[in-house]
């Protein structure tokens, strides 16, 4: 460095002489090597002085940036901690209704969380109890929310095992789609196996309910395919991924065709699935407000890769030794305002399914009030399976407790 | 002075010659080696012996260690030169200009350091 040159010692020299401090005293002696020797010292000193500053500085500079990029760690871990609370959240929340997968799949796609609908083809399913409304006029508030708990518990289970999206829970009943939000090949196949799976879980349900001394439920599902506005319906602030369509109101149509245990399916779902549906029955009903009769299918299993049946079990049923008197009343919808008809309860099977005799007959899958002739104020419900020559096989859709417990305490012929 | 330019992955460096300005733009974060070419446009502009000198700071957003030492040896070579008066020209929203360019007037306090 030039400082260096004044002092005309190169570094060599200056080396030769610190190692050998003799040799250094004695070059000293001459006075322009001792000048030289300060010149040297002073420009070291003064270039040291530099590299001490530029040394501090530097790290100065150093800790600056590492303190910047500490903080933006603490920023961006913070971040991630919030957004696993937000997805746990969501996954929560959702996982109630539809299966992680569903879930998944919204969260790593950003038009999942988008607003707005398309048309698709998707089966839907809609569950509901017979006579709920009824049976919770005897129970108090917690038992109503711990029987819903155990039924819609066992039910979202069964969805999602089939991989439905529980879309809503209506009080009672569950509002099941297939085929949406990720698409299904086989959704009608998969809604109708779900259907009946239901249907034999409420075995569980009912055994479930009997442990915390609870009354057992029935069961009715309508399913239907057909083509339905689906997508985040709502504001930016409140959306839910939804359905909408007539499609859905003749889905609830359907399902109220049920009695308890009974899957009903529409010619659509049927016609999806083809030689693979089992049904006992098949019949024509012309829905309120649908133009054409639609043809309904009473679904009692499936045959091929999702092959399930419906667990109907031995039933037994009593003939009542001396027939019970009670008088019927044609419902028009769910308005009790017709007249009242006489006739006589005949027998009663496990399954809630009873056998009548009347002077007149009512129309077949009408629904009755009836009120027996020894529980004067007890309204009990029930929908026609049957009629011909004075007979009606009539299956109980209400079945209030006090008229339980009345016809179990008469004498009755059991059969197998 | 020359209109020269030195150009990388997220930055570049160039010299207006009329305002004896050099620009520093981007995010620099290269080896202690890797910034020799920036170092020699430095000493280059300096040899030159301009009355004055601006180093315009104002669009770099990052400089790592290597790059700020490379800038304080700067400082003490104009320094010694003497002649030369250095305008350094900063960015108070960028959070290390405000820390480290002033520390130049340690190496050269005839500095003069705006922070815009």
């Amino acid at each position: 460095m030039p400082q260096r040159g004044r002092a005309q010692l190169n570094d060599d020299a200056w080396r030769l002489l610190l190692a050998d401090p003799a040799a250094a005293a004695e070059a000293l002696a001459d006075p322009a090597a001792r000048a030289a020797f300060v010149a040297t010292a002073a420009a070291l000193q003064a270039e040291h002085d530099d590299l001490t500053l530029l040394h501090e500085a530097t790290l100065d500079h150093a800790n600056e940036i590492e303190e910047q990029l500490a903080v933006k760690v603490e920023q961006i871990e913070a971040l991630v901690v919030e957004l696993e609370v937000r997805n746990a959240f969501i996954r929560e929340v959702f996982g109630r209704y539809i299966t992680d997968e569903v879930v998944n799949t919204l969260l790593e796609s950003p038009e999942g969380r988008q607003l707005g609908g398309e048309r698709r083809r998707i089966t839907l399913m809609l569950s509901d109890l017979r006579g709920f409304s009824t049976l919770c006029e005897g129970l108090g508030p917690e038992q109503v929310v711990q029987i819903l708990n155990i039924y819609l518990g066992a039910m979202a289970d069964v969805i999602g095992e089939y991989k439905g999206s529980i879309n809503e829970f209506i009080g009672d009943a569950i509002l099941a789609v297939f085929g949406a939000p990720v698409p299904q090949d086989d959704h009608p196949e998969r809604a109708v196996a779900c259907a009946l799976a239901m249907q034999r879980a409420m075995t569980r349900v009912n055994a479930e309910l009997a442990a915390h001394a609870l009354p057992a439920l029935e069961m009715g599902i309508g399913v239907h395919t057909g083509e339905v506005v689906v997508g985040n319906i709502g504001s930016s602030r409140r959306a839910k991924y939804g359905v909408v369509g007539r499609h859905v109101n003749l889905t609830s149509r359907i399902e109220s065709y049920t009695v308890g245990g009974q899957v009903l399916i529409s010619e659509s779902t049927a016609r999806a699935i083809g030689e693979r549906l089992r049904a006992r029955d098949r019949f024509e009903v012309r829905p309120k407000g649908v133009r054409e009769p639609i043809t309904i299918f009473d679904v009692v299993g499936l045959d091929g890769p999702m092959a399930i049946e419906l667990d109907t079990g031995p039933t037994r049923r009593r003939t009542f030794a001396s027939p019970q008197g009670v008088s019927y009343t044609p419902l028009e919808g769910k308005d009790a305002s017709g007249q009242e008809h006489p006739a006589l309860l005949l027998s009663l099977d496990d399954h809630h399914n009873a056998e009548l005799r009347a002077a007149t007959c009512p129309p077949v899958r009408s629904d009755l009030k009836l009120v027996f002739a020894a529980l004067p104020g007890v309204d009990a419900y029930a929908k026609v399976l049957a009629a011909s020559d004075g007979r009606l096989a009539i299956r109980f859709t209400a079945f209030p407790r006090p008229l339980a417990e009345h016809l179990a305490g008469l004498p009755a012929r059991v059969e197998p | 002075m020359l209109d020269t330019e030195i150009k990388g992955p997220g930055y570049r460096i160039w010299c207006d010659a009329s305002s004896r300005t050099v620009h520093f733009e981007g995010v620099l974060r290269l080896g202690t080696s890797e910034f020799k070419p920036i170092e020699e446009l430095l000493d280059r502009v300096l040899a030159d012996s301009p009355p004055a000198l601006h180093l315009r700071m104002t669009e770099l957003q990052f400089l790592n260690s290597s790059g700020i030492n490379m800038l304080y040896k700067f400082a003490i070579s104009v320094r010694k030169k003497s002649g030369t008066d250095l305008h350094v020209h900063a960015s108070a929203s960028i959070p290390w200009q405000g820390k480290s360019l002033p520390n130049l007037k340690k190496f050269l306090p005839t500095i003069t350091l705006t922070l815009d």
